[in-house]
Order: structure tokens, then sequence, then C-alpha cells
């Protein structure tokens, strides 16, 4: 880890209260890092931290089930819209295991604050919008959520404007967590990760969060979208996004939609008339 | 997600045959290996994985993942020292691969059990050593354990057959 410098905090591990740091690569390569660490302890120490995410299921002995698929899975997960594991290292006779993944030039949220100009151009927002749904889409595609979408771990290349998802489990942010989860449902999935693509794309349009405030803040999109007693339908959007074209509208409210099981599939999103007249260059 | 033989690593729609290939190459011994002195070890390897086929009745392809690990595993490393003697080290490298191949592909997995009885009456493995045991072959493969093996090319052959006729999996599983 000498290879790297202590560069900021980007959040905070799920279940835990170990902080996710960012690196800057010493030296001449550059350009900066994200690193996970895995305790992989034998269960005799009750006080270890084990992996928090592992389940705690007292029957697994040696390397849990989950954390050896999820990194496994991750190194050969290849798509240009999620951000690539870079290297390995071990520490403590092997049982720290630390991932390297690759960063961007910024996340979302700091692109929006420092690229006003850039970021308010809508063409832009639909091909970064389209490359989140592509991301969104592969994780979906092989049976995994994310879990945790925000505008902290989508990353963005200035240069060629590439957007990158970063799925290292972080803590979920309230403002994007979609209302199923906040009245109690505790499994993360894809139609969650669809709500807060919702919410990620209305902050593109809009430059600013489309939630906002403290904590859970149910009240605020049932006051936005209307109680799940009423007719689903959103009848506020359009006052909310007065700029957006009517595709994006359409999109917006499907990707909002309260009924998760209503809610837009992201393949299905890919396919939407919004991205009609996108061209990627690729 | 289990492990599926005939997909094994997520491939989005341009990627494909290419990236099956590049995979490929990391999920195959050393060219060398046939040739080398380890067929007793590999031997051995084979019976203590059949012996526990017998007994638990998994899936077959459970064995064969696990005799991939293991070949990979000792075609370029060390067999690592973590029990009392060489022997017991080799049985515990084997069973490991096992319990990897096995968490790989199905979650119905609990091996507390399943270590238990089949070491108790020689040998005991405590956790530790396990554990530790499992960590040096993640570490000699590198985490890869979603390997891409002869299986992962059906579907692809599959596809290219029936552009000229119907086949079915079957006829091509006998070829």
């Amino acid at each position: 880890m000498e290879k790297y410098k202590r560069d900021g905090v980007i959040g905070k591990e799920r279940n835990s209260l170990r902080q996710i740091h960012k690196y800057r690569r010493q030296g001449s390569s550059g350009g900066s890092v994200v690193v996970k660490r895995f305790m992989l302890q034998p269960k005799l120490d009750a006080l270890s931290t084990r992996d928090e995410e592992a389940s705690a299921d007292p029957e697994e002995t040696g390397v849990p089930i989950k954390t050896l698929r999820q990194i496994s899975l991750l190194k050969v997960m290849q798509h240009e819209n999620i951000v690539r594991l870079v290297e390995m290292n071990y520490e403590d006779g092997d049982s720290l295991v630390r991932l390297v993944f690759e960063y961007a030039d910024m996340d979302l949220r700091n692109f929006l604050e420092e690229y006003a100009a850039k970021a308010s151009d809508q063409k832009l927002v639909k091909k970064l919008l389209c490359q989140l749904l592509r991301g969104v889409a592969h994780f979906h595609s092989i049976g995994a959520a994310h879990g945790a979408l925000n505008p902290k771990n989508v990353l963005i290349d200035i240069g060629n404007e590439n957007l990158k998802i970063l799925n290292i489990a972080m803590d979920a942010d309230a403002l994007y967590t979609a209302p199923e989860l906040l009245l109690g449902s505790t499994e993360s999935s894809p139609a969650a990760d669809m709500f807060a693509v919702g919410c990620i794309f209305a902050e593109m349009v809009n430059r600013r969060p489309l939630f906002q405030g403290k904590a859970a803040n149910i009240n605020n999109i049932f006051n936005l979208l209307g109680t799940p007693t009423e007719e689903n339908w959103p009848g506020k959007l359009s006052e909310v996004f007065p700029n957006l074209e009517p595709h994006g509208l359409d999109l917006i409210s499907k990707l909002l939609c309260l009924d998760p099981s209503k809610r837009i599939k992201a393949c299905a999103a890919l396919k939407h008339d919004y991205f009609k007249d996108l061209i990627l260059l690729r | 997600l289990d492990y599926d033989p005939h997909n094994p690593i997520p491939l989005s729609e341009k990627q494909g045959l290419e990236q099956l290939l590049a995979v490929e190459c990391s999920s195959l011994p050393p060219e060398c290996y046939a040739g080398s002195f380890l067929y007793v070890e590999r031997e051995l390897a084979v019976t203590i994985i059949f012996k526990y086929w017998k007994r638990e009745n998994f899936d077959p392809f459970i064995a064969y993942l696990a005799l991939n690990y293991f070949d990979r595993f000792v075609s370029t490393k060390r067999i690592p020292r973590i029990m009392s003697s060489e022997v017991y080290d080799m049985e515990l490298l084997v069973i490991s691969c096992l319990t990897l191949a096995w968490k790989m592909r199905s979650r119905s997995f609990t091996n507390p059990k399943f270590l238990v009885e089949q070491l108790q009456p020689r040998n005991i493995v405590t956790e530790d050593q396990y554990m530790r045991m499992e960590l040096c072959i993640l570490k000699g493969l590198d985490w890869n354990l979603c390997v891409v093996t002869a299986f992962s090319f059906i579907p692809y052959l599959e596809r290219k057959f029936n552009l000229f006729n119907r086949f079915r999996r079957r006829t091509i599983n006998e070829i």
C-alpha cells in the first residue's frame, strides 16, 4: 500500500463505521483509486472484525460464500460503465484482502457542482444517464443489485464524458432510497436501484438533489409522488422539471414509480423514447 | 448467484467469445502440467474427490470445478505447510478445493459437519487451519474462481449450430 496516499473520504462501509478512502497513486502514473478491505478470519475469535457483510450464518466455516462469490465475480466483471478492479493485495498472512479499484476524475456530485455550465447541457445529461443505465442493467443481468446508488459513487471522467459506477457496498444514502425500503423492506433490489437512478436523473436535470432534507424523507417522496393510497401516478413532476422534454418526463415518472413491481426495468429504460435521438460514439 | 458452467462470467451485449477466450487462459493450468511429475498427487486428489462425491452425492460439476482449482494450484504453487504432515496438508488442500467449488456452485453448502466427519478419525482440522488453506488457494488462484471451461462454449456453439439446423442440447453434449 506504500504506492498510495490517502486522498479524501468517499463514504462509509455498509453496516460498519469504517470509512472508505480515496487514494492517490504515488509517482508518475498518477490517478486515483478506491480501496475496499475484506477481513477474513475464522470465527473462533469472537471479537475479530470479520467481513461484516457476510451473512452471520453460524453454519458457515471458512471464507464466507458471499465474499467468495463477490470477489471472484469482480475479477471477471468487465463493463465500460462499471469501475474496474485493478489489483488485490494481501496482509496479515493473507487474511486481510485489499481490493484496489480505479477511480475516475470525480464523482457526479462534484461534477454537477464544479462544471455547472457543462453539466447543464441536456444532451450530456442524456448521454450520462444512458451510461448509468447500461452499468445498472449489467448488474441486474447477472442477478445482482447495487443497493446504494447515489451521486457519490457514480464517477465521471471529464475528458471523454465517461460514466462509471462504483460498487463497493457503501452505506446507502437515504435521499436516494426507494420508498419501499424506507417503509421497512430490507432487501436491496433491482427495482430500488431504478428508483435511485430516477433520483440521480432528476438531480442531473435540475442540478440539485430531488429530495432534500435529513434522514428518511418519506414525506418528501409522498408530497411529490402522491401517497400510495391515491393513484400512483405522479402529478407534480412537470412542475419540478420545467426544462425537461416530455419523453424525459415520462421516463422519470416511470423510474420514480412508487410500486416497485411496476417500476421500469433497466433494460426497458434503455429502450425508452427519451434515448431515441442519442447517438453514442464508442 | 450460483456458478453456472454454461455461463460462468457476466458478458455484456457486445462481448462474447472474445471475453470467454480471454478468461479461459486464466482458467487453465500451464501447458507443462500434463507432463509433470505431479500425476501421483493428482491421482490422489481424484481419489479423494470421488470418495466424497460418493458419500455426499453432489453435483458432478462441483468435482470438475474442484479439480480445476487443484490443477491450477499445484501446477503453480507449493503445497502450503499447515498441518502436522504433508499427507494431511495434501488432503486438506483437496478438501478445500472441493469446499470452494461447492460454495461457488451451490448455496446449500454447510461444511462444519462435512469437515468434521471427513477428517475426524485420523486428523483434526481446526477452523483456523481450514481458513488458512482456503485463503492460500484463493491467493494462489488470484480469486479466479469463475472459470471458463469447455462447458462454457456450449451455448455459443449451440447458437451457431442453430443457424444451420435445429440442433438439440443433447446432440451437442454427445458431440
